[in-house]
């Protein structure tokens, strides 16, 4: 398990690289820079500039620095915000999509993995219907309409929430909220469609033989194997959420890490378009490891293929 | 029995959120109400600002925190620009126009508490102008003599620039040539003083990355000193207790929000969270209107919208197909449709009153069909017949691709005229202005300054503003005599003159001048409208409501 474990991250390390490598070049062919402006600057203030970041020697040379810098864990200054680091500003504002980001999955799981077996348990009344189609409903249900939508109600008309913000605990609750409908109706769907394709094999009709209550078959030997497909969305699904959202953090005004996956390219700020992927890669790589590692936990064939 | 377990734990939670959601529904006061309370004002930013030194700062972004925490030699009355003593308490301008000697206040302090001195004036001046710095708005002090030589690296010794602290009282500015809007340059940012001590300590003589700007490190002379700078998030300016002039200062504090999403600015200015917004977009300008029409201004700006043409690029490199793209637009048509907050259809290119001047009515363009059409057919293309397919290119915004469509089908049904629209990001858009790149361009320029010579300077051949690569040997002549004009009213004429040239032979199609629209709660007192939309947040003041009222929503 653990050999498995050193295996895959060593597997990763180059896709790291490659994914890197591809993102530092293909941002520096796309067309303008990082100091064009409305008002353009002359060219001895653009020669100043691209003296004083680097940016006059060659593209090699820079990316070889990049390299070097990255190894000793540095990202570099931000060529928009000035006096600021990349690293800083990711530091603070991964804080901020982090803690989002946690209260959203929470919530996906719960009501994904409640309303998902709920609706299998009564796949055959109206209830277990209900439910299927709201989870319908919530993957097609855009974040950009949600979002409006919850502060419409819960901070214009009754006043409860802020509609923006990111100061007080309760400025969580609205927008984790529209983060999580979509992955928790997709969690529903995964939950329910397992648990029924289970609820056909052997060893239910066994449990049931040997006289175990419902409830004890759906939650001590349905869940285990229905919940697998869930747990292998989890990887995709968790770096997704913690990395942040550009709408969800523009529609609630969250100064989180979505917004600079965007900002940073519309800047032309090189060096944190390089740490918002980077970071991302990152996310994607380590929670694909630790779905599956999580998979090994609740299936025992698969943790002894990892184990060969 | 699970089914009946299952319905009861949603008949619980179904409670719970109802419970909730009646909890909520008592009116609890608002973030504007309790700011105003405090004497704090919030207002939406729209940008967020990428510095806060004042020598490196070039967007509208920057501009109202730092009118907030640096104070030039002048300040401007909010609401007739005219000019006013803020760090200089009095100045005296020679005969000849070329030298303007300042006396600094002594009363105006830094937050640290040290005195302001004409020092720190010169050493701010010779650092924006210092070449290996490279601030983009350096050119903003060129009046000063020798500047723009230093600025190009030209001449190296900086003492050589007309500006000199004599003692910490008086400063002496010597300029190139007489600029009667001298002053009214003066209370742009780029002039602020810096204090010296500060900048050396973290070494910002010559760098920009640097951390003298930071909460706790940056010093200031403005009325607010800055107590917190979270990016895209908030920046939070606490009242500078040295200020000089306390009497006309009210506030505590200024909240600056940068809201990026029109949208979710004006939720939370619906929801209280707001005292005043960047703008109001106009999808909302209607039920704004209806519900709060107190809240809702609009106030002439100082910008204007206009479409760039490529003047190099045939057909376009011949004035009278230039004319003819300018007369068929029916610019109220585009207004009132997609703007529809009242703006002036611009049918010249500098906005009428800035700095004095007007441009003479029967000069500006005429929109006419028919003469638009015979113009084409003189240029060889009547009824639009051969005219290739023009590429009008604009960057990514819900307000340019509508004006651009309208466009596209005045140009089809007046001229018979083809074209197709090319969306690009926003940095494409700059490279391909900066490149030539492009045959008509949608472009926007708002004046730093209250002086024509803010716009006209746009169009001088050679200028690295000039995207449109317009040569005009006349009218660079007559902004010449508008530069060393004697009196003031033969330089407006001069460069009406200038300008009627320039628009004669359309480099440019005007469209609409801005009109800044923005809501403001009933709260704030005082704050007025001007062309700049300059405020320094002195005479503005904060009423808090009697229980039950606040932001019309």
């Amino acid at each position: 398990m653990i050999r498995y474990f050193i295996r895959r991250l060593l597997e990763a390390v180059p896709v790291f690289i490659a994914i890197v490598t591809a993102v530092f070049f293909m941002v520096r062919f796309v067309p303008g820079g990082p100091f064009d402006r409305e008002r353009p600057v002359s060219p001895e203030t653009l020669e100043a500039l691209n003296k004083y970041y680097g940016l006059d020697k060659s593209l090699c040379e820079q990316y070889f620095s990049f390299l070097k810098n990255l190894s000793r864990g540095e990202l570099g200054p931000s060529y928009k915000y000035g006096g600021w680091s990349v690293n800083e500003i990711l530091a603070e504002k991964a804080a901020v999509s982090l803690q989002l980001g946690i209260c959203a999955l929470l919530i996906a799981l719960a009501l994904g993995l409640s309303a998902g077996f709920a609706s299998a348990v009564l796949s055959k009344s109206k209830i277990g219907g209900a439910l299927s189609g709201f989870s319908l409903l919530g993957i097609c249900l855009p974040s950009f309409v949600l979002g409006p939508l919850l502060i419409l109600v819960f901070a214009l008309k009754l006043n409860a929430f802020n509609a923006m913000g990111w100061n007080a605990p309760s400025d969580a609750v609205l927008p984790s909220l529209t983060l999580a409908m979509f992955y928790a109706a997709w969690i529903a769907r995964l939950a329910r469609n397992g648990a029924i394709a289970e609820t056909s094999r052997g060893y239910v009709r066994t449990a049931y033989a040997k006289g175990a209550s419902r409830g004890r078959v759906y939650l001590v030997h349905i869940a285990r194997n229905a919940i697998q497909p869930v747990v292998s969305y989890l990887g995709p699904a968790a770096a997704a959420l913690l990395t942040g959202s550009f709408v969800v953090e523009t529609i609630f005004q969250i100064p989180g890490l979505g917004r600079f996956f965007i900002s940073s390219a519309l800047d032309s700020d090189y060096t944190m378009i390089m740490g918002c992927v980077m970071i991302y890669s990152a996310f994607i790589i380590i929670f694909n490891l630790v779905s599956d590692l999580l998979l090994a936990a609740v299936n025992p064939r698969i943790a002894s293929e990892m184990s060969k | 029995m699970a089914a009946a377990s299952t319905g009861r734990l949603l008949v619980l939670l179904a409670a719970a959120a109802c419970a909730f959601a009646v909890s909520g529904c008592q009116k609890r006061e608002t973030p504007a109400e309790a700011a105003a309370r405090d004497g704090t004002l919030i207002i939406g930013n729209a940008a967020d600002p990428s510095t806060l030194d004042p020598s490196l700062s070039t967007g509208s972004g920057e501009y109202k925190i730092l009118c907030g925490l640096f104070e030039g030699l002048v300040c401007a009355d909010t609401e007739t620009l005219a000019v006013r003593p803020a760090a200089a308490k009095s100045w005296k301008i020679s005969n000849d126009g070329l030298k303007y000697t300042f006396y600094i206040d002594e009363n105006a302090r830094w937050s640290d508490g040290s005195r302001v001195s004409a020092k720190d004036f010169e050493y701010a001046w010779q650092r924006i102008l210092n070449p290996a710095l490279g601030a983009e708005y350096a050119s903003m002090l060129f009046p000063i003599k020798n500047a723009s030589a230093y600025n190009s690296g030209t001449i190296s010794d900086p003492q050589k620039l007309g500006v000199k602290a004599l003692g910490d009282g008086v400063l002496e500015v010597e300029l190139e040539r007489p600029t009667p809007y001298f002053l009214s340059m003066l209370y742009h940012n780029a002039y602020s003083p810096l204090p010296r001590k500060t900048l050396e300590k973290f070494g910002a003589r010559a760098a920009r990355d640097t951390l003298w700007t930071r909460p706790g490190n940056i010093v200031c002379n403005g009325p607010f000193k800055l107590e917190k700078w979270s990016i895209n998030d908030k920046i939070v300016l606490k009242r500078n207790p040295h200020y000089r002039a306390k009497g006309e200062l009210f506030l505590n504090g200024v909240v600056f929000l940068p809201i990026s999403n029109i949208n979710t600015e004006d939720r939370a200015f619906r929801a209280g969270q707001l005292h005043i917004t960047d703008s109001v977009a106009p999808s909302r300008l209607d039920s704004a209107l209806s519900q709060a029409p107190e809240t809702v201004r609009r106030d002439k700006w100082l910008g204007v919208y206009y479409y760039l043409i490529n003047t190099s690029k045939p057909p376009l490199n011949d004035a009278r197909v230039r004319m003819a793209l300018a007369k068929s637009l029916d610019r109220r048509a585009i207004i009132d449709t997609f703007l529809r907050a009242g703006q002036e259809a611009a049918l010249n290119f500098v906005p009428e009153g800035c700095g004095g001047y007007r441009f003479p009515q029967g000069r500006k363009i005429s929109e006419d069909v028919s003469e638009a059409r015979r113009l084409l057919a003189d240029a060889g293309y009547p009824g639009g017949k051969n005219f290739p397919t023009l590429k009008i290119t604009y960057n990514t915004s819900e307000q340019h691709k509508p004006i651009a469509e309208a466009v596209q089908q005045m140009w089809k049904k007046n001229l018979g005229i083809n074209a197709e629209l090319y969306n690009v990001s926003w940095p494409a858009y700059l490279a391909a202005r900066r490149d030539g790149d492009f045959e008509v361009a949608r472009a926007s320029w708002v004046g730093d300054y209250n002086a024509p010579e803010s716009f006209l300077e746009l169009f001088i051949s050679g200028n690295g503003l000039n995207h449109s690569g317009y040569k005009n040997a006349k009218f660079d002549g007559l902004m010449d005599l508008a530069k060393n004009a004697g009196d003031n009213a033969s330089r407006l004429a001069y460069l009406a003159e200038a300008e009627a040239a320039m628009i004669s032979d359309a480099p440019v199609i005007p469209i609409y001048f801005y009109t800044k629209v923005y809501r403001i709660s009933p709260m704030v007192r005082g704050w007025h409208a001007n062309l700049l939309d300059y405020h320094n947040y002195l005479g503005v003041r904060l009423e808090a409501p009697v229980r039950g009222e606040g932001n019309s929503r």
